[in-house]
């Protein structure tokens, strides 16, 4: 049963890489607006075609 | 491609999508209403952005009313710039600006590629609900004042003001929240984990004792940063409040967290049992969600503003008979300034014009145009409605009229300390948990069963946790505050939600509240007019300056011009002229010897041509969509008071809803108004003043709930308790309807956890109820009373016709 230890250390680890992206994407600001970028990845990429024309 | 201006009728303007009502601006095959809204198109034509007009139709903002010039001089000034400026290097600079314009995905496809209309804009980002954008300039490259003109030109002017750059500190606050949050979670998940052997064993799950141990000392670890982190402001509040020898909320569940933590510590070294980890992190965990749920801040309102926030930041003054645009900080007593057309008198000032007409419906409330003359005082806040007037500065900013009517309410906020009744609930629930918990635990060590004491104790205190009471309240006002921004009602906070529910009399202001803010209705009363006659009236009313003559001519708008001789006009009397051969004559009743036959107060200017009066224009107030039809019913539920800063004109219109009895008081000054209220406190009424400017912000402070209508983009929005759409005033009696919900909802899921709580603490109490049940049944009340607030107010609202 020794190797539930193990386990744990697995669970936890996985865990706590997880938590870790979540405080960096808030540090990164990517909970601070969940509004526009909804709206933004809507827009075309048409812009690049009127710039070569 | 030239332009040419033609008559057409049910035209829409491409670019803002308003009718051109007689006058259409053709250019490159669009119609536009306007050569504002032309020129704007034209920038973006030139620099290939026309997809600005396929995201949206008609994305743009009207340029037609945007005529009022803007002097950026002040923005080239170091200390501006180091003040609006928020990061520097040697080549880059980093600001943030308030957009009120920004409306629609068009605003922002265009706002983030400003980098193609100026090759100094490196980026550019859009704050969406904020209204802001964020742009990196190359200052080399592009001035800040080059930066503003550019986007005033293409129709999105900011809001230049300091205060309203300074929001970041919502936004850490906001993360340092979501880091709790989140912790709070992962921990909570973990040890529930870990604690699933302990729940189905006596602590022996395993055969090997340094494994059941191995489990316990890992949950420890993960709970301390729940106590140290995530639980820290239930002890920094508790702390606050105990040493005010006060009691709060936050007390009891500090106390449980902590019982829970010490407890659990110690069965843990002593019997090798979990204890209550999950438990405590648990209650963390919901709680801090409750909060974040309750308190989400509404992105675009502020609620707080500061004086300077309304006055503009620079000024021109002249000095050595050059004009020169400085910030207003820098302005000094007796320095000669030069106020336009349609701009804000930023402080006390003596006007050194012979006469000039001002607004002070910021002020006062009063609709009506004011002319003073030469050396009287003109108070900060005014609008300046003549032509340029000059003025001497008499008082600093910092002590003018409006900055002292500020800061007498800003020093009398009273209703903040108020616990709520729901809070009051939740205390007395957590008083006699605390006894029972107590009582239990003393009946066991009286019998000698430690263990049966302790269990009991902590069992009881954790299975009736104020947890489920206290869920209850937060996501209910929570819901509610949310389904009511959604209907165009922003309220402050829990506590006002809580407030606006027991508002018993309403107190309005007119202008800008039951009538639309700066815009007068104009009626032509009288014979009808055929095109010369119109083109003669507004030929003449074009000559004078006068806020009525110029309202005259808005009306007619665009017709031709005719030539004209022999302009005359008479201080207080009307104006004439002879236009084509006609004598035609513009002025009172009194001057032009007719008889005023109405039976109604409004502003009258009759009309003669050729020695026949034609009749008269008639100039009211516009009244909102629908409002008589609200305060209708509204007065059958509530007592209705009007208290207007403005003249009796309306008085037959009003006396229909308001009576004089109930305190229908017109010319009122601010301080009468607070005088009103106070009285109307004093007689037992909970009072909602209701109003739309400054000359609110005494009221709003001392009733009980300020409530401020707003137009669209009106940054003129003194503190406040409570924001309304203007479009949504008619919706407002079922707003305040389905409010009352809040507590039928509350009750309903009292009634639910005490149920609960009877279940848990009977079995608690005589010490058999297993941590596995309490486990269990602890997350179940949570989740099934979320649950059934978020589905009952959801009911609730629909069921009075919100959006949802």
């Amino acid at each position: 049963m020794s190797a539930m230890i193990l386990l744990i250390g697995f669970s936890l680890s996985i865990a706590i890489g997880f938590l870790i992206a979540f405080i960096r994407s808030t540090k990164n600001g990517q909970f601070d607006d969940v509004h526009t970028p909804s709206i933004r990845i809507l827009f075309d990429d048409e812009k690049i075609n009127t710039d070569k024309e | 491609m030239g332009n040419k201006v033609s008559i057409n009728t049910n035209v829409q303007c491409y670019h803002c999508g308003d009718d051109c009502n007689i006058k259409v601006v053709q250019y490159d095959e669009k119609q536009f209403c306007c050569s504002g809204c032309k020129s704007v198109y034209e920038i973006l034509q030139q620099n290939k952005l026309c997809n600005y007009y396929s995201i949206t139709q008609s994305p743009g903002k009207s340029q037609s009313k945007s005529a009022i010039p803007a002097y950026f001089d002040f923005l080239d000034e170091k200390e501006t710039q180091e003040k609006l400026i928020h990061f520097k290097n040697k080549t880059q600079s980093h600001i943030n600006l308030s957009i009120p314009n920004m409306h629609c995905s068009s605003c922002i496809w265009l706002l983030e590629n400003l980098f193609q209309l100026h090759k100094g804009i490196a980026s550019s980002r859009v704050h969406f609900l904020k209204k802001e954008l964020k742009v990196v300039f190359e200052h080399d490259e592009i001035s800040l004042k080059e930066l503003i003109v550019l986007l005033k030109k293409i129709g999105y002017e900011p809001n230049l003001s300091v205060n309203d750059l300074q929001a970041d500190n919502i936004k850490i606050v906001n993360r340092k929240q979501l880091y709790k949050i989140g912790i709070a979670g992962f921990c909570f998940g973990n040890i529930m984990m870990l604690s699933l052997p302990d729940y189905f064993s006596n602590g022996n799950f395993f055969k090997e004792p340094f494994l059941n141990n191995a489990f316990n000392y890992t949950a420890l670890m993960l709970s301390l940063p729940v106590l140290f982190f995530c639980a820290k402001e239930f002890f920094v509040s508790s702390y606050q409040i105990i040493k005010q020898k006060q009691i709060n909320i936050d007390v009891p569940i500090a106390f449980a967290i902590l019982v829970a933590f010490l407890v659990s510590v110690f069965q843990i070294i002593i019997s090798e049992r979990m204890g209550y980890l999950d438990s405590m992190s648990g209650i963390v965990f919901f709680m801090l969600l409750g909060r974040f749920f309750q308190n989400r801040t509404y992105n675009q309102l502020t609620f707080q503003k500061n004086i300077s926030s309304y006055l503009p930041l620079s000024v021109n003054i002249i000095e050595e008979n050059i004009e020169k645009n400085i910030s207003l900080q820098r302005i000094k007593i007796g320095d000669e300034i030069i106020v336009r057309h349609q701009e804000i008198v930023p402080t006390d000032s003596i006007l050194l014009n012979e006469s000039a007409w001002f607004d002070y419906s910021f002020v006062t409330g009063e609709s009506a145009w004011v002319q003073k003359f030469q050396h009287e005082v003109i108070y900060a806040g005014a609008i300046q409605k003549s032509a340029n007037s000059n003025m001497t500065i008499s008082k600093k900013p910092s002590q003018s009229y409006i900055t002292d009517l500020w800061n007498s309410n800003q020093a009398n906020k009273f209703h903040l300390n108020n616990i709520q009744k729901t809070e009051k609930i939740n205390l007395y629930f957590s008083a006699i948990v605390l006894i029972l918990g107590i009582t239990a635990c003393l009946y066991w060590m009286f019998q000698n069963q430690y263990q049966q004491a302790f269990s009991s104790l902590i069992t009881v205190w954790i299975v009736a946790c104020p947890c489920a009471l206290l869920l209850s309240s937060t996501f209910t006002n929570g819901n509610f505050l949310m389904l009511l921004s959604q209907n165009g009602l922003y309220v402050k906070n829990a506590a006002a939600l809580e407030m606006l529910s027991k508002v018993n009399t309403f107190v309005f202001d007119k202008t800008g509240t039951l009538t639309k803010a700066n815009q007068s209705h104009i009626d032509f009363v009288g014979k009808d007019l055929n095109r010369d006659d119109w083109n003669m009236i507004y030929t003449l009313s074009y000559q004078s300056i006068h806020p009525l003559s110029k309202a005259i001519k808005n009306y007619i708008q665009n017709t031709n011009m005719l030539f004209i001789e022999n302009y005359k006009s008479y201080y207080g009397k009307g104006i004439e002229a002879d236009i084509d051969g006609k004598r035609i004559k513009l002025g009172s009743s009194n001057w032009l010897q007719v008889q005023d036959n109405s039976n109604n107060h409004f502003t009258k200017v009759f009309v003669q041509i050729a020695d026949e009066v034609l009749g008269y224009f008639e100039i009211k107030n516009e009244y909102r969509k629908n409002i008589f039809s609200v305060l209708t019913t509204l007065k059958s539920k509530y007592k209705l008071v009007l208290l207007s800063g403005d003249n009796d004109a309306e008085k037959k219109n009003l006396e229909k809803i308001f009576t004089e009895k109930d305190g229908l008081q017109f010319n009122c000054m601010p301080e009468q108004k607070t005088n009103a209220i106070r009285e109307m406190q004093s007689q037992g009424n909970i009072t909602m003043m209701i109003g739309d400017g400054l000359n609110d912000a005494l009221a709003f402070e001392k009733s009980n709930i300020g409530m401020a209508v707003v137009e669209d983009d009106n940054h003129f929005l003194p503190s406040c308790d409570v924001i309304l759409k203007a479009e949504k005033l008619s919706s407002l009696p079922s707003l305040m309807h389905f409010l009352k919900y809040a507590n039928t909802i509350l009750i309903i899921c009292f009634v639910v956890s005490i149920v609960y709580n009877i279940i848990g603490l009977s079995f608690a109490m005589q010490g058999k109820l297993a941590p596995v049940v309490a486990a269990i049944l602890m997350p179940l009340s949570t989740v099934s009373i979320v649950a059934l607030s978020y589905f009952l107010s959801r009911y609730f609202a629909k069921r009075h016709q919100l959006n949802i």
